[in-house]
């Protein structure tokens, strides 16, 4: 492909009425996606893992503390569509479908912090007071799930007769935070998007004009 | 006044040009970091209108997968602070650079100034030194621990000396020892890890090209080369202990040191994506170095541009560029000439920016236009008479 900078000046010379015309279309239905697009807020909270103090099996005298579970085999049971009840699909995504229950799964992210001992969640959800609402829920369900897994543990802990010093429950990091504003779609990248793709549906057209022309 | 006292008088007046910069640098601390890039668009912007040659297709796969990670990559939380993406998204917009730019070669014979900084940098780095002398009072076990530079971090300018040296020597043919005793000089006083394993390939290829004679000499001065800098930044201490390492090992955990893992993330996390926080947690000087922040994880953290680029563009894309690359500078000088003109830049890759930074690009960038000038000499006239 040969490319000079007269060859480009005089397409544009040549085409410039159609990169116009390209490039407002485009812009016009970038607006109206930017329109008609649902609102995608953002809503965040971290949960600390459950743990235990126990003695060092190589140093009796020294003390660690020990994960119940470790949070990346948290987070891989929390990516299943299936474990969530009826109501809690219901409640946060309006209807129980299994559609609904993959969107869910989809919109949240998981990520370890700290030691690998806190769970960063982050839920992206159409509208404000839905994403709320939901945060809520999961970070209910996260909660009762870790304090499920504590209470087994100490249990069976005190069935084996363990040495344990001290438990530590489960518990937020933080409070919720919600996303300043909505975080898609993103009016800056869209605009982007359309200004480019005006350029080379302007070159298509041109190029597709001077092939039945000829 | 004879020509070559007038050449002398010349050299002294850049080479103090380049003290006075360097001293200003020195004293004033200014930003310098986007400079290369800055010199490129202005070089670009002044180049547009001689702009007339064969675009190879690479160019649309490099604007392809600049807009993709551009536009695709997945954002991260809204808590957390925005990358420094940019960096990241460079080496695509360099691929298109060289495939737009390969032939449209500048209107300045390279040879004489590319002849110059092989001489003049090895002294501004000494003259580096003695403002540390003066600045700190530091004594020479002191300096010879100190990483002199001229303008940018001596990783990326001894990227581009190998790159000038490679030049005067693979593309010119000019074989005099004393520009190689000159870039053993350089490496010693730079004292560049990533700098030794360049010079270490670049040897390499030197010792396959000259007499025995030259074999001999360059196997002493690179063995001296490498023993000094290995004492002087103790090469010898545990691989774990060499941060770049670190940030490797660190990246490679969290594919759970599988390189199965790794292949199961064709395309990265993208390059919106931060550190995960607990493997930040693990690094918090590097965070805290590169954002001025421990808690904003930026990949630019894990330094090395293989290892973040492993993370954010994924393995496939890591290894994409390169290639990219060779094929660019290939088309245009031939294979022998390309892996010699590459070698700096992906050498230096395992260790900083590389295929982000903008003084290593230059460094391909002019070995294109040197062969070229050098190969085809009409070009440069046909070139100026084009203006």
């Amino acid at each position: 492909m040969n490319l000079s900078y007269h060859l480009v000046v005089t397409w544009i010379k040549q085409s410039w009425k159609t990169l116009v015309l390209s490039e407002i279309i485009c812009l016009a239905l970038a607006g109206l996606y930017l329109v008609i697009s649902p609102r995608i807020y953002e809503a965040d909270f971290s949960v600390r893992l459950p743990k235990m103090q126990v003695s060092s099996p190589g140093d009796p005298v020294k003390l660690e503390w020990k994960l119940m579970l470790s949070g990346l085999e948290f987070m891989r049971g929390m990516q299943n569509p299936l474990t969530f009840s009826n109501s809690f699909i219901q409640e946060c995504m309006g209807e129980d479908s299994n559609a609904n229950r993959k969107k869910f799964i989809n919109s949240t992210q998981l990520g370890l912090l700290n030691h690998a001992d806190v769970i960063h969640f982050s839920l992206r959800i159409e509208g404000r007071e839905n994403v709320i609402r939901c945060a809520n829920l999961l970070q209910v369900r996260v909660l009762d799930d870790l304090n499920g897994v504590y209470e087994s543990q100490a249990q069976k802990n005190k069935e084996n007769l363990s040495t344990v010093i001290a438990y530590e429950k489960a518990s937020p990091t933080d409070s919720l935070r919600i996303s300043d504003s909505y975080i898609q779609p993103q009016v800056s990248k869209v605009i982007y998007a359309a200004l480019i793709l005006g350029i080379f549906m302007a070159i298509f057209a041109v190029s597709l004009k001077a092939k039945y022309r000829a | 006044m004879p020509s070559f006292l007038d050449r002398s008088l010349q050299f002294i007046g850049i080479v103090l040009v380049c003290f006075a910069i360097h001293t200003l640098l020195f004293i004033k601390h200014y930003p310098v970091y986007f400079l290369p890039d800055l010199a490129l668009l202005v070089y670009l912007i002044f180049k547009i209108r001689d702009l007339n040659q064969t675009v190879s297709h690479i160019f649309w796969l490099g604007l392809a997968l600049l807009l993709g990670y551009y536009f695709l990559s997945p954002t991260p939380p809204d808590t957390s602070f925005p990358n420094n993406y940019i960096v990241t998204l460079k080496p695509f917009a360099y691929i298109c650079i060289l495939a737009l730019y390969s032939q449209n070669i500048p209107q300045v014979n390279l040879s004489k100034w590319i002849r110059i900084f092989l001489i003049a940098y090895p002294l501004v780095l000494l003259w580096n030194l003695f403002l540390v002398h003066l600045n700190e009072g530091a004594n020479i076990s002191q300096l010879m621990i100190t990483r002199p530079f001229f303008i940018f971090e001596n990783n990326f300018e001894i990227t581009f000396y190998l790159n000038c040296f490679i030049i005067v020597f693979f593309i010119y043919g000019e074989r005099r020892l004393l520009d190689f005793v000159l870039l053993v000089v350089t490496i010693i006083l730079a004292g560049s890890r990533s700098g030794l394993l360049s010079f270490a390939v670049v040897c390499f290829f030197y010792f396959l090209s000259v007499g025995w004679r030259y074999k001999v000499m360059v196997v002493i001065l690179a063995s001296a080369a490498a023993a000094y800098i290995g004492k002087g930044r103790n090469i010898s201490a545990p691989l774990g202990s060499i941060d770049r390492v670190q940030s490797f090992q660190a990246i490679f955990n969290h594919y759970g040191d599988s390189f199965i893992e790794v292949l199961k993330e064709p395309f990265g996390y993208g390059v919106y994506q931060k550190v995960p926080g607990y493997i930040c947690t693990r690094l918090p000087d590097f965070a805290e170095w590169f954002t001025g922040n421990s808690h904003n994880c930026d990949p630019l953290m894990l330094q090395a541009f293989y290892t973040r680029s492993l993370y954010q563009l994924g393995i496939y894309v890591t290894l994409l560029i390169p290639i990219l690359f060779f094929l660019l500078v290939k088309r245009e000088t031939g294979w022998r000439i390309a892996v010699l003109v590459l070698t700096p830049i992906t050498c230096v890759a395992t260790s900083v920016g590389g295929f982000s930074n903008g003084l290593a690009f230059w460094g391909v960038l002019l070995s294109v236009y040197a062969y070229q000038q050098y190969k085809n000499p009409s070009m440069l006239y046909k070139s100026a008479a084009n203006i």
